[in-house]
């Protein structure tokens, strides 16, 4: 899969740092993520990639540094974490993180929040535009959920609780659809996964990707990373030390012995 | 013998209709917070004091209808207390939250012994118990060989109304799902877009106005209000949050009438029952602690993932 040399840049992190009393969890990361693509991040366990997922969030405060995203290179670190996902950003998780007693649908309808604007007083007295609101938000959840054919359609008045473990895996995938995002932030989506889950899944991806969402994500499952991915960043030690295609890094020195230890990367 | 059966159960009615309202708060609050908010009483307190200056204010204008009194004392009560509840929120709480959940907890304390504290001081009076107004206090009727308290009747109406529109804004509304949302993951509901900081200062709105509804009720229904009736209010109400399930709204719907239902029965069927019914309820909470902390109701504590 060739990249496309002339794709804007739609998120940018520029020397971004995070020290956790002492720790360098990123470190001087710099990285370019191009509109239109799918970009994996690969690295060793505590190499700093869910860190990065939670600084692009604002979840944490940056050391230094800064994230840049859109055509407009708003920082993100200025922006409180629930403004984020106004500006076009949303994400899963590696360990899932839905509402377990919310229905699958209301997991999807709290997704679109930023699209709604409803006040306390007006939700206790439901002006008619708010209930035409209500009703094309929920036309709009149903049709997200529907990506995923009767799966998640047919339990969508149920806890999302109920589902099985790779179906609340898909409510998560949708659940960040939902708000229409430019960039989609996928931590791990495969975790836990069996060969043809994960297979399904790539095609989600997939299938997102051709919808128009730029998709980053974060995988250790190197069968999804060739299967999708236009480009990859290898982490190690917070910092970026390989990028390009899947085959350009996976056999990077750098990144043969980040995995596999020094006395491997010299064969 | 009938006869009384329907008198308890009508008791037992009304005075769970209050202890719910009370219940409810507790159980948004722990929901969205993880404090177990002890100043909620005091918000109460506040509540029935609210509605006795609007009876004495309503004396001076004139007002004479008893109905439209009540229904003043009910809103101007509502929108003290969740003015209060808000304030002590943005105050007190935000700058513990996210703190140990025993910093949190003391704090509620201390601030609850101040409310408390500056009613006593500086409400005229204020150490005395005052005389509440309840104009249908001795009006009642016959249904058959039962008399029945038109005070009572209108406290069960009121409470039922009240933790019935409180369902439908929890369960079917934007704001209401945003609470639940962040009562379960704070920080994903965050992600999600919501601010949190307007959830949580709406919670303490919705619960505090509902404290203050039932300062109100308390003092229709008992005739008399002191600045210390807070404190016991606030076990019952925790214990009724506890019964259901901390954290549970729906659960602190039901929690409040089974605390009644046990303080009734207690009343009922043990002679001289009245001097310890309070001691049944504490011994319910702790009974449903130790055997049943996610409450009586599967509470929201199995974690998906």
């Amino acid at each position: 899969m060739a990249a496309d040399q002339t794709a804007a840049t739609l998120l940018a992190s520029e020397a971004l740092t995070k020290n956790f009393g002492g720790v360098l969890a990123v470190n001087d990361l710099s990285l370019e993520v191009r509109e239109g693509e799918i970009t994996a991040i690969i690295g060793p366990n505590g190499s700093g990639k869910t860190t990065f997922f939670n600084l692009i969030m604002h979840l944490y405060d940056a050391t230094s540094g800064q994230i840049l995203f859109g055509g407009e290179r708003r920082n993100l670190l200025d922006l409180p974490t629930h403004k984020i996902n106004a500006q076009g950003l949303a994400r899963t998780f590696q360990t899932l993180r839905l509402f377990p007693n919310l229905t699958v649908l209301e997991n999807v309808l709290i997704a679109m929040s930023s699209h709604v604007n409803a006040g306390f007083l007006s939700a206790l007295v439901k002006p008619k535009s708010l209930r035409q609101q209500d009703k094309d938000a929920e036309e709009k959840a149903l049709e997200t959920l529907s990506m995923f054919g009767a799966r998640l359609i047919s339990m969508c008045n149920e806890p999302a609780s109920s589902l099985s473990y790779a179906n609340r895996r898909r409510l998560e995938i949708a659940r960040c659809v939902a708000s229409q995002p430019r960039l989609i932030l996928l931590d791990e989506p495969v975790a836990g996964m069996n060969p043809t889950e994960t297979r399904g899944v790539i095609e989600d991806i997939q299938r997102i990707h051709e919808k128009g969402h730029t998709v980053l994500l974060i995988e250790h499952d190197m069968k999804l990373v060739e299967g999708v991915a236009h480009r990859v960043f290898a982490f190690d030690h917070g910092t970026k030390i390989a990028e390009g295609s899947f085959r350009d890094v996976s056999t990077h020195p750098a990144v043969i012995e980040a995995y596999l230890g020094k006395r491997a990367a010299r064969h | 013998m009938f006869e009384t059966w329907i008198q308890q159960l009508v008791n037992s009615l009304t005075i769970g209709g209050m202890y719910t309202l009370v219940a409810v708060g507790f159980t948004l609050f722990f929901g969205v917070l993880r404090l177990i908010n002890f100043a909620h009483g005091e918000v109460f307190m506040l509540g029935g004091f609210t509605g006795l200056v609007v009876a004495w204010l309503a004396e001076d204008l004139g007002i004479e209808s008893g109905l439209l009194i009540i229904f003043l004392m009910f809103v101007f009560s509502m929108a003290v207390c969740a003015v209060i509840g808000a304030l002590m929120e943005r105050f007190a709480y935000r700058p513990v939250r996210g703190m140990p959940v025993l910093i949190m907890l003391v704090t509620s304390l201390a601030v609850g012994i101040v409310v408390r504290e500056a009613v006593k001081e500086f409400f005229p009076e204020g150490a005395n118990p005052h005389a509440f107004y309840s104009p249908f206090k001795y009006d009642s009727f016959n249904l058959g060989s039962v008399v029945l308290d038109y005070t009572q009747i209108g406290l069960i109406l009121t409470s039922i109304v009240l933790v019935y529109a409180v369902y439908l804004l929890v369960a079917k509304t934007w704001v209401g799902r945003a609470m639940r949302a962040t009562s379960e993951d704070l920080d994903a509901a965050r992600m999600m877009g919501i601010d949190v900081d307007i959830v949580i200062r709406n919670t303490f709105f919705l619960g505090s106005a509902l404290g203050g509804v039932a300062g109100v009720m308390n003092g229709l229904l008992y005739l008399s209000i002191r600045f210390d009736m807070g404190w016991v209010m606030a076990i019952k109400g925790f214990t009724a949050a506890v019964v259901g399930g901390l954290g549970n709204i729906y659960g602190a719907m039901f929690g409040g009438y089974i605390v009644a239902a046990v303080e009734v029965l207690v009343v009922a069927l043990i002679p001289e029952g009245s001097r310890y019914k309070d001691v049944f309820v504490f011994l319910l909470l702790i009974g449903v602690l130790v055997f049943r902390p996610s409450g009586l109701l599967r509470a929201p504590e199995q974690k998906v993932g």
